[in-house]
């Protein structure tokens, strides 16, 4: 692991890991319901600080915690228009099958790549360092599962241009 | 007609939880304190003692104060925090006491926040890293439940 990394996926780690204390939580709106309430947004008591957490420009994780749900969001670096294609179909393959991943939220939030609900249901039947091992190894895989893809499509694209130019080539 | 179906009467309702916003009280730090707090860092970083200067930007947060100086605080405290060299952080924050680690702990998420203060990742994240390993937990879980932000 580089070593502007590690502290980068450490602060996210403790903050998550502070974050993540949460309790059922009804509404004090309406009767019987129970939002997260970081969604719902209308009950100011409920909300708590949110955490800006950046490596930089690029690299950026917000976290917001509530009484009863935090949202995550992440910013996946990207470096070039290719990186930005590759960032915006994988994340949209994956919020695509958001049912299958449970914490994952169907849209990120504006400014984020991608974004997580974690909810009160969700640290009562999963482990709670599990749940943070997930957000911060998701982190790490994805760097490396974009770089592995562009490097596929280059090489891919110079075979397809090699082949196509051989008529010309006598 | 069915237009006032979309009023949200719970915004009318001064009892209504919708309306319960916390109330920090002011700390009184004004515009021309932070200016002067500005010139007294700035001469503290040139004769090179950082953790005093750190110590005298976290001395008065701006709990309750205006947005504009919330800012210009913010300013002071990101020049301290870049300014001061990376190998002096460990012993800067084990000086601090808890209060002002629990302070510096809310700057640092809070200059993440920004565009100034990402483009000094690296940099924040270092001391964030210290301040989580001399206060544990406990500045943190501050930053997250105390209404008198900075």
């Amino acid at each position: 692991m580089s070593q502007s990394l590690r502290p980068y996926l450490n602060a996210v780690r403790v903050s998550l890991d502070a974050a993540l204390c949460l309790d059922n939580f009804a509404s004090e709106l309406v009767e019987r319901h129970n939002y997260p309430e970081v969604e719902a947004g209308n009950n100011p008591m409920a909300l708590l600080n949110p955490m800006h957490i950046s490596r930089n420009e690029n690299e950026r994780v917000l976290i917001e915690p509530s009484i009863n749900s935090v949202r995550v969001s992440i910013s996946i670096k990207q470096a070039d228009e290719i990186e930005q294609i590759l960032v915006r179909q994988f994340t949209r393959f994956l919020t695509r099958r958001a049912e299958n991943f449970f914490i994952l939220r169907r849209k990120p939030v504006e400014g984020y790549d991608i974004s997580f609900l974690i909810t009160n249901h969700h640290t009562e039947t999963m482990l709670k360092h599990k749940l943070v091992d997930f957000i911060i190894e998701f982190m790490q895989e994805v760097d490396k599962e974009i770089s592995e893809i562009k490097l596929f499509l280059n090489a891919r694209a110079r075979l397809v241009a090699e082949a196509y130019l051989v008529p010309f080539d006598s | 007609m069915s237009s006032f179906r979309q009023i949200d009467v719970d915004r009318l309702d001064p009892e209504s939880v919708v309306n319960q916003i916390p109330e920090v009280a002011p700390s009184g730090v004004e515009l021309g304190d932070v200016q002067a707090l500005e010139s007294q860092v700035k001469q503290l970083l040139q004769s090179g003692k950082g953790a005093e200067a750190l110590a005298a930007a976290l001395a008065r947060p701006p709990y309750g104060s205006s947005e504009q100086v919330k800012d210009a605080q913010l300013k002071v405290v990101t020049s301290v925090l870049t300014t001061v060299r990376a190998s002096e952080i460990p012993t800067i924050v084990e000086s601090l006491d808890t209060t002002s680690r629990v302070v510096l702990v809310k700057y640092l998420y809070k200059a993440m926040g920004v565009p100034s203060g990402q483009a000094n990742g690296s940099v924040l994240l270092s001391w964030l890293e210290r301040a989580v390993e001399f206060g544990g937990q406990v500045a943190i879980v501050r930053h997250i439940t105390d209404r008198r932000t900075v």
